[in-house]
């Protein structure tokens, strides 16, 4: 991803490409995947300049401490609210049109990574949007640098369950996994920090 | 659960959605055949599957979570009833079946109780390839060694993170099941793993185990283990004349299951035994 769509003033075709991760200059149109993902619109959708506004900019950012767990059937890496792990702010200020989502996992589990959002109250429905990518910025509290791992939100299977949803990856098919071996970890083989962030 | 299932292209990618009653929903990326149209059945099963990985799929995680893994009784359910059960080793019923080993099968390992998730349990088995003479079996939660890979002649390129030993307390006679990941049965026998992943229902994190013998032989039967949905299982038992392994009038076996298991007979082709397994604390 590169730099957001300005929050205001005189926005171009070339800005929402470079937001969608383009090179500046390059061919592009409004209709191409990334760059209507970056506002949630399905292909031949009608859109509005406007909506462009801050689009790619960060929807949620979190440190989180993510524990390892050496199971004897399976290994857990990461946080999973009341199991292993911690995060510093769970609390999305606006997903989905509602003000009252948090963050509860963000794991991997014997090989698949979890992302599930519920709510802090009351019921929601969630549904397949609200991101385009989830990065996981490695070993650091901050998103300073380069994301080490990108999971685009097509790429994950979803489940919306109730007053939940999630995105799975499988862990196999991800950048950063070094291990070759089932026993693998995103985030590690012991406690570590790290930041996620959803763009 | 009644389930419909929608196939839809979205930027590109062919997904499948699974919507139950309630309007909750799974969505994967479809199952594609050679020419690219989606595999109907096949994208269906990998939804059901996603769907109940994080409903009574993760009951039966939460599970082996939950309980301290040195205090653990696994009970086994075979042919509709409870068939043996194995001790971590450092319980009282453990340590007994712990002393039996280091007095008739002494030096198989360096020691059978230097780790705590260790687990034993003695039985008369009741299914091939164990024979019926009374039998130990020890799962060994440290490194598999060099020495017992050559000595039952397992080159496999991935392992599990622990292996059984299945002693014969009137032959002497030692069989040991190499416990393999999904990817490494794909790779060593990809005719065998895809007619069990195409026997089986909708199944989640699914591993193999395969037993050899001291010549190197690999038993014809193959176990495949996975957490599953019970009602999903019993209604896939029903349908193919599978014998259920519980009592299903014992409410106390389902809050309690953390894992499954089928023996596969790769000569007959055929699924032989269903295995459930529930765990508790001796």
């Amino acid at each position: 991803m590169g730099d957001p769509v300005p929050e205001q003033g005189m926005i171009s075709l070339n800005d929402f490409h470079i937001a969608a991760g383009g090179t500046t200059g390059t061919a592009c149109n409004l209709n191409e995947a990334d760059i209507r993902g970056l506002i949630d619109k399905a292909s031949g959708a009608a859109m509005n300049f406007a909506e462009w506004y801050g689009a790619g900019a960060s929807i949620h950012g979190t440190a989180i401490v993510a524990d390892y767990v050496d199971g004897q059937y399976f290994d857990q890496s990461g946080y999973a609210s009341g199991y292993i792990g911690s995060i510093t702010d769970a609390t999305i200020d606006s997903f989905q049109n509602s003000g009252l989502c948090q963050i509860t996992q963000v794991q991997n589990l014997a090989g698949t990574l979890s992302l599930i959002i519920g709510v802090t109250s009351g019921s929601k429905t969630f549904n397949n949007s609200g991101f385009t990518t989830l990065n996981l910025y490695l070993g650091q509290t901050t998103n300073s640098g380069s994301p080490d791992v990108e999971l685009p939100r097509v790429d994950a299977n979803f489940t919306s369950n109730t007053n939940q949803g999630q995105w799975a990856w499988d862990v196999a098919t991800l950048g950063g996994n070094t291990s070759p071996t089932f026993v693998n970890g995103i985030f590690g083989t012991s406690t570590t920090n790290n930041f996620i962030e959803m763009v | 659960m009644t389930f419909t299932y929608s196939h839809i292209t979205r930027d590109g990618v062919q997904i499948t959605i699974l919507t139950d009653t309630n309007q909750r929903t799974s969505e994967v990326h479809s199952v594609l055949n050679a020419d690219d149209t989606v595999n109907i059945p096949l994208s269906n099963k990998a939804a059901e599957s996603l769907y109940y990985q994080y409903t009574t799929v993760q009951d039966q995680i939460d599970r082996i979570s939950l309980i301290d893994s040195a205090q653990v009784k696994d009970t086994t359910y075979l042919n509709g009833s409870a068939a043996r059960t194995d001790y971590a080793v450092d319980t009282t019923e453990g340590q007994v079946i712990v002393t039996k080993l280091n007095n008739e099968f002494s030096g198989e390992v360096p020691s059978y109780d230097d780790n705590s998730m260790n687990l034993v349990g003695e039985y008369t088995a009741q299914r091939p390839p164990y024979n019926v003479n009374n039998t130990i079996s020890f799962y060994n939660f440290d490194a598999l060694t060099d020495t017992i890979k050559t000595r039952f002649g397992a080159t496999y390129q991935e392992y599990r993170k622990w292996y059984g030993l299945k002693f014969d307390t009137v032959t002497k006679e030692v069989l040991a099941k190499f416990v393999i990941p999904d990817g490494e049965m794909k790779r060593v026998d990809i005719d065998n793993y895809t007619k069990i992943n195409d026997a089986l229902p909708a199944v989640s994190y699914p591993f193999y185990a395969r037993i050899h013998d001291e010549s190197g032989d690999v038993n014809e039967n193959v176990d495949v283990y996975f957490q599953a949905d019970p009602d999903v299982m019993q209604t896939w038992c029903t349908n193919n004349s599978h014998v259920f392994p519980y009592d299903t009038t014992d409410t106390t076996i389902v809050p309690m299951l953390f894992i499954w298991g089928c023996v596969y007979n790769t000569t007959t082709e055929e699924i032989t035994h269903v295995k459930a397994y529930t765990r508790t604390t001796a």
